[in-house]
């Protein structure tokens, strides 16, 4: 996207400047980083077919993560490219890539969790508990540090090849 | 410091195989050892590179993720290469992401300690990004690498390579050292030797050993080459030398012979004009005597002057005779080195004089005028009765070889020390040309056919005796004008002639003295008492041999005793041999009286210890001057 494009360098150094460990200034800039690690979790996970040129990105909210996940929307993993759908209703969540249930999204997680068993869509949850819901990755906020924690089961029987290397940052793994 | 030029061959080579083969191993060693270590450190580099690429990548997710303790957790597997100090992960922006330090521990070894605090390139930073697909690189992995054990092995390497090529060079130093003595020194220093001994003992028959082919065996031939050019040169010298020597010896041989016969012939001439002399002299003493006696004897005055004359001729050509006999034998008696000299000052005037006296007869027969010019002091150091003789020989010449009616002159000059006493004449001169040899024995130019007698030996004992008594003689002539000729003397001072006469008077003054005369030979004894007859100062006593004349003298004791060499009993030594033992060698003067007149007789009769000499016949002026000589003191 043309558009974008002035715009990614300032995103990328928002992105990785920040060092891991400093306060988060205020909410922006930590959706901000949840983006990140939203896109971060698509780049270090195989799908099995990996068919098209796009990668769909979708978030049961309107304005998740207040509108940064949005920004995703045009990037690069390879040689695809990030699609962001909002507001996906709970029959298309089978043609995403990737799943983003934001906290005011909580209720309906179970519902989606349940209906993707065994799909091949990356569930990411901003949900406490959503690993153990059989979320596949859970972001928390631990002592001030954004973190997550991985469900390698779900994962792997839904068809997902997690990067061993994600899985080594991950806070917790549970088989 | 060493002198190279002093140096042994051996030493010198062995010297520049150290330094050369030195510096090709030191190059090889240091070329080995850089090599050695670019390797080291280019296995290093891959290694590490690799390392940080594959720890780049293991920190992809981390970075990503922005997990700094992950991406150190990664880092921290890097404790297992110890050559690693640091490891720095740097983000996408070039900023420090994660950073991680190894505590190491120091390279061991008091080397190591040495190499680390050497001013190398201790540590060194090497690089690997990490790439990402169609962005720039995700980051950067940063590792400080310290390079102190490449150092060391590389130090450590240089070291041992240099060890084992001082160990390899030294073999073969010492190898080819030992090749080099073999081959070249050792027959060089033989060669050396060999040539050494050579010049000290100057043998050149030694040969030198060949023991190759090589340029050393042609030295060793070239050298014995020049030896055996050397030796035949030698031998040929030595053979030469040889011949020489025995040429030598031939010719002294040669000249011995000829010395030795030339000495027969001089004893045997000698021995013949003894014989000669005495055979001649004993009949002319007593034809002289007797005619003299017949001359003066009482009653002679009978004689008719026919025979008075007749006498005067057997008398004349007895002396005449006898003038030669006696010249003859000084001349032979100055060739052997035998003439004896009684040198005293004398005075020219009266010698020449006398001289004239007794040739008056013949210059007044061919009436010639002589002159006498001599300064009246004028003497000369010489034997008066020599002088005599050579002023008689001139007078005689100029005499002889005159014209009639011409002159004689003799004057004398004084030349420095000499005195140079002339004879001139009026005759035909002589030509320049054969003046020279005029003083030559038996030359008598063409006088000897003018039928003017001489034997020829005047001239030739005139110059001897001259010679002999340190002068010189010569002759200035111009044809048909007349010669001169001339000899010098040594100047003296004399006493005053009024001195010398009255010494003449004190011997007349002298009481009778006795003379003692043992002479077998009755002709003789009446000759000598003839002679003595008219002396009024001596009274003559004779015996007839030995024993008669030994007891004359053992009654009395005579002033002078002469003594006839050959009497009936005993020859005359003996009897001399027994006065001189009984009275004492001073006791009487004894004079030999002999018929022979050899040199050698003589000399042996005056070293027996008789004080004169008296050869028959004896004039009467001889046998005056003898007498007059033991008489006087």
């Amino acid at each position: 996207m043309p558009v974008f494009r002035p715009f990614l360098p300032v995103l990328a150094t928002f992105l990785f400047l920040l060092p891991a460990v400093a306060p988060r200034a205020d909410q922006a800039s930590e959706n901000s980083l949840k983006a990140g690690f939203v896109y971060n979790f698509a780049k270090y996970t195989e799908w099995p077919s990996e068919d098209g040129p796009q990668l769909v990105v979708c978030a049961l909210g309107r304005n998740a993560l207040d509108g940064q996940l949005a920004l995703l929307h045009g990037r690069r993993i390879g040689e695809r490219q990030l699609e962001v759908r909002l507001q996906a209703g709970s029959s298309s969540w089978r043609h995403c890539d990737l799943l983003f249930i934001a906290q005011e999204d909580g209720e309906r997680a179970a519902q989606a969790v349940r209906s993707l068993v065994g799909l091949p869509v990356l569930t990411v949850g901003d949900i406490p508990g959503f690993a153990l819901l059989g979320g596949h990755i859970e972001l928390r906020e631990d002592e001030r540090r954004l973190q997550f924690e991985i469900n390698l089961g779900a994962a792997q029987r839904a068809g997902l090849k997690l990067s061993s290397q994600m899985l080594k940052l991950a806070t917790r793994v549970r088989p | 410091m060493i002198d190279w030029r002093k140096l042994p061959i051996s030493s010198k080579l062995s010297y520049l195989l150290t330094v050369h083969i030195g510096i090709a191993t030191l190059l090889i060693s240091l070329l080995l050892g850089i090599y050695g270590g670019v390797t080291a450190y280019r296995d290093l580099e891959r290694q590490i590179l690799g390392l940080a690429r594959v720890s780049g990548e293991n920190c992809r997710a981390a970075l990503s993720f922005g997990d700094s303790d992950g991406a150190r957790q990664t880092l921290v597997a890097l404790q297992e290469i110890d050559s690693i100090v640091e490891s720095r992960l740097l983000d996408r922006e070039q900023q420090l992401f994660a950073r991680q330090e190894y505590l190491r521990d120091d390279e061991v070894g008091a080397f190591a300690a040495l190499v680390a605090h050497l001013p190398l390139m201790q540590r060194v930073t090497l690089a690997a990004p990490i790439p990402e697909k169609g962005e720039r690189p995700a980051g950067l992995v940063e590792i400080d690498v310290r390079l102190t054990g490449i150092w060391v092995r590389t130090l450590e390497q240089v070291a041992m390579n240099l060890l084992l090529a001082i160990m390899a060079l030294a073999s073969v130093v010492l190898y080819f050292g030992a090749q080099l003595r073999a081959t070249i020194i050792r027959p060089l220093l033989r060669l050396a030797y060999v040539s050494h001994q050579i010049s000290l003992t100057g043998d050149y028959r030694r040969r030198a050993d060949k023991s190759s082919e090589d340029e050393i065996g042609m030295l060793v031939d070239d050298f014995n080459r020049m030896l055996q050019e050397v030796q035949s040169r030698d031998d040929a010298l030595h053979r030469e030398q040889q011949r020489l020597e025995l040429r030598v010896r031939e010719r002294t041989g040669e000249l011995q012979a000829a010395k030795d016969e030339a000495e027969r012939a001089s004893t045997a001439k000698t021995d013949f004009l003894s014989r000669m002399s005495h055979e001649l002299r004993t009949p002319l003493n007593v034809i002289i005597g007797f005619s003299q006696l017949l001359a003066a004897a009482r009653g002679s005055e009978m004689l008719s002057p026919q025979q008075r004359d007749q006498i005067e001729e057997i008398e004349r050509a007895g002396r005449h005779l006898q003038e030669q006999v006696d010249e003859i034998l000084d001349l032979s008696r100055i060739e052997d080195g035998h003439l004896e000299l009684a040198i005293d000052k004398v005075l020219l005037r009266p010698q020449v004089e006398k001289s004239h006296t007794q040739l008056r007869f013949l210059a007044e027969k061919r009436r010639l005028r002589f002159e006498l010019d001599l300064p009246a002091g004028a003497a000369v150091r010489a034997d008066p009765f020599r002088l005599q003789q050579i002023l008689l020989n001139l007078l005689s010449n100029a005499i002889k070889y005159n014209r009639d009616d011409g002159h004689i002159r003799v004057f004398a000059e004084r030349r420095d020390d000499f005195w140079r006493i002339a004879v001139e004449d009026s005759g035909r001169g002589i030509p320049a040309q054969t003046a020279e040899r005029l003083f030559k024995p038996f030359e008598r130019l063409e006088s000897a056919y003018e039928g003017i007698e001489g034997s020829g030996i005047g001239l030739a004992l005139v110059k001897r005796l001259s010679e002999a008594m340190g002068g010189q003689v010569g002759v200035e002539s111009l044809p048909g004008q007349g010669s001169t000729f001339w000899f010098t003397l040594p100047s003296a001072t004399v006493d005053s002639p009024e001195n010398e006469k009255s010494h003449r008077d004190a011997l007349v003054s002298r009481p009778r003295q006795r003379i003692l005369y043992i002479e077998d030979n009755p002709a003789n004894r009446k000759l000598v008492q003839k002679i003595l007859a008219p002396r009024p100062g001596t009274q003559l006593e004779m015996a007839v041999d030995a024993a008669q004349g030994l007891a004359a003298i053992a009654r009395r004791r005579p002033d002078l005793l002469l003594l006839d060499l050959n009497l009936p009993d005993r020859d005359g030594f003996s009897v001399l041999g027994e006065l001189r033992a009984q009275y004492g060698a001073d006791y009487l003067p004894v004079v030999a009286v002999s018929a022979n007149a050899a040199p050698h007789d003589i000399d042996k009769a005056l070293a027996a210890g008789f004080d004169a000499y008296l050869t028959k016949p004896f004039g009467l002026d001889e046998f005056n001057r003898i007498v007059e000589r033991f008489l006087r003191c």
